[in-house]
């Protein structure tokens, strides 16, 4: 029997894993795939508790979608954004980007 | 409800669409475009300032949300006219660059009315994809395109949390409108979701409002972007997230929460004022200082009560037109030198003496001595601070206010003792100047005779 608990676990497990992508990844694509499991966790978290305890409710499935929506567009300008970055520095390496110091 | 009264934000998309389409590439008529846009919104939102309700109880339309919307369009249309007038920004295609500007004002103007978590999630996002744009818009030099990774990887990552922690309030809630946020009790087995999903929120938001510890960006993104999108960045992404804060904090939720945000004010006013003691870059110098200002906001958060929130508003009044202010002087300079040092600033009074005596004015209105409008701005929010018996917090606030004189009169010190490194005068154009002397002219009379603004300010607050 699968419960609410099971999803809240799941969408943890997905928040920590992509939390931690975020902070230990070097890489700007792969930060911006850990993102995309946050917005996920998100998602989980949103259509369960709906499901299990708001049931009838349109509220959460709403949500999901405008977060789904939200996420898309993110995505599509981080994506832009990090060919552009490949073209003027040829790496995607975060950590060789540092022009910018104080 | 009455969906006229978002036309103000219609008209703003439908101008940023023809902007895209048109695929204007002459300044001249984009930027005059877009400014006759801002107006007529401006003019649209004063025509329904006396309404009292919301939009499918979505976005509200009241006092509070008119100012924040005059505020926004004002802060807009200033920096529109730097951006203008900038020499960083010459070969830009400016249909697309102003059109996304207009995009960014609509999600800037929903986010001060919104009344539902998930207007929020839409507005914030609106706001921060067309920041990442703006930030990089400058796509072949480095600095623009690392400034632009740097706040496009913090930005999506605050947004996830912001919207991982909405999910939890829905949970405990049922429900995303902040009424419901502020009618909850605090009491029974939801607290514990209810509390959790608000500090993802908190952090969320915090990384919007660039505070301590949320701020380890600002200071990168804000020295590469091009100057005009700092001033932009510097504001008013700031104080829509803070008109979305005195509209979610309610009075005795804040008391909750009163202790967790004296201690991120505390963080911001030191840590934001110690590093502005050695900048050598005024664009850097100023990126701190933004985030110590909002240290200083936060005093009035703290306050909560319609006394702390008032001073919230009159802050965010004030912060706007002398950040906007600092940064068309730093435009001004950095257009001849071609820096932004603070050797550029050397004797500036000998080659252009209105320029230097503006930017004093603005200095010490960031500093908050009176007579300008930052003097006024801080009284208000230490007094909110004083009279809900936060007397330590006020005296750090003071303290740190003495410190950030030495910093900000650096500047004035070079402009006025030191010889100049070239004797070029400096040119002002019509945006540079109309931004110069408006806020000017706000910040100095409003310093003088505040009660207008307090009583405007007075009127509106919930």
């Amino acid at each position: 029997m699968v419960t609410l608990y099971h999803y809240l676990v799941l969408s943890a497990l997905l928040f920590g894993i992509g939390l931690y992508g975020v902070l230990t990844r070097r890489n700007a694509l792969l930060i911006l795939i850990s993102i995309e499991l946050l917005f996920n966790a998100a998602n989980v978290n949103f259509v369960a508790l709906n499901r299990y305890l708001y049931p009838g409710q349109p509220l959460g499935q709403a949500a999901v979608l405008f977060v789904i929506a939200v996420a898309a567009a993110e995505a599509v300008v981080g994506l832009a954004l990090v060919l552009a970055l490949y073209r003027t520095f040829r790496t995607l390496q975060i950590e060789k980007i540092d022009l910018l110091k104080g | 409800m009455n969906l006229l009264w978002i036309t103000p934000e219609i008209f703003l998309s439908a101008a940023a669409l023809l902007l895209f389409a048109g695929n204007i590439r002459r300044r001249r008529i984009a930027v005059g475009f877009t400014m006759m846009a801002l107006v007529m919104a401006g003019i649209l939102v004063l025509k329904f300032i006396y309404e009292n309700g919301s939009v499918l109880e979505t976005a509200a339309v009241d006092g509070m949300s008119a100012f924040f919307k005059l505020l926004l369009l004002a802060g807009m249309s200033l920096s529109l006219g730097l951006a203008n007038d900038s020499a960083e920004m010459k070969e830009i295609s400016w249909g697309t660059f102003c059109g996304v500007w207009l995009l960014s004002t609509v999600g800037l103007m929903m986010l001060a009315a919104s009344l539902d978590l998930i207007l929020v999630v839409v507005s914030l996002e609106l706001i921060g994809i067309s920041s990442f744009i703006l930030t990089g818009f400058l796509k072949r030099e480095k600095r623009s395109m690392e400034a632009a990774i740097k706040i496009f990887l913090v930005g999506a990552l605050s947004s996830a949390l912001f919207i991982y922690g909405i999910s939890l309030v829905y949970g405990a809630l049922g429900s995303t409108s902040l009424a419901a946020l502020a009618g909850f009790s605090f009491q029974g087995p939801d607290r514990l979701c209810l509390v959790g999903g608000l500090l993802f929120v908190i952090a969320g938001l915090g990384f919007k409002l660039a505070v301590v510890p949320f701020h380890m960006w600002v200071p990168d993104t804000f020295e590469g972007a091009p100057t005009p999108v700092t001033a932009y960045l510097s504001v008013a992404p700031k104080i829509a997230a803070l008109a979305l804060l005195v509209r979610a904090l309610p009075f005795h939720g804040a008391a909750g929460l009163s202790p967790l945000l004296a201690v991120l004010a505390v963080a911001s006013m030191t840590l934001g004022n110690l590093a502005a003691l050695r900048q050598t870059s005024v664009k850097r110098l100023l990126a701190y200082s933004s985030i110590a200002q909002m240290g200083y906001i936060l005093l009035g958060f703290v306050a909560a009560g319609t006394l702390g929130l008032s001073s919230v508003l009159v802050y965010s009044a004030a912060y706007l037109f002398m950040n906007l202010g600092a940064f068309a002087c730093l435009i001004a300079v950095s257009n001849e030198s071609g820096s932004d040092r603070l050797e550029s600033f050397d004797g500036l009074a000998r080659r252009s003496f209105p320029l230097a005596l503006l930017a004093t004015v603005f200095l010490l209105s960031l500093t908050g001595i009176p007579p300008m409008l930052g003097f006024v701005a801080k009284f208000s929010v230490f007094a909110a601070a004083i009279s809900e018996r936060w007397f330590l917090l006020s005296v750090i606030g003071v303290l740190n206010s003495v410190v950030s004189l030495y910093y900000y009169f650096r500047i004035v010190h070079s402009m006025f003792f030191s010889e100049p490194s070239s004797s070029v005068p400096i040119r002002w154009s019509w945006g540079l100047s109309g931004c110069l002397v408006v806020s000017a002219l706000i910040t100095v009379l409003a310093g003088l005779w505040p009660a207008g603004l307090l009583a405007w300010v007075q009127q509106v607050v919930p």
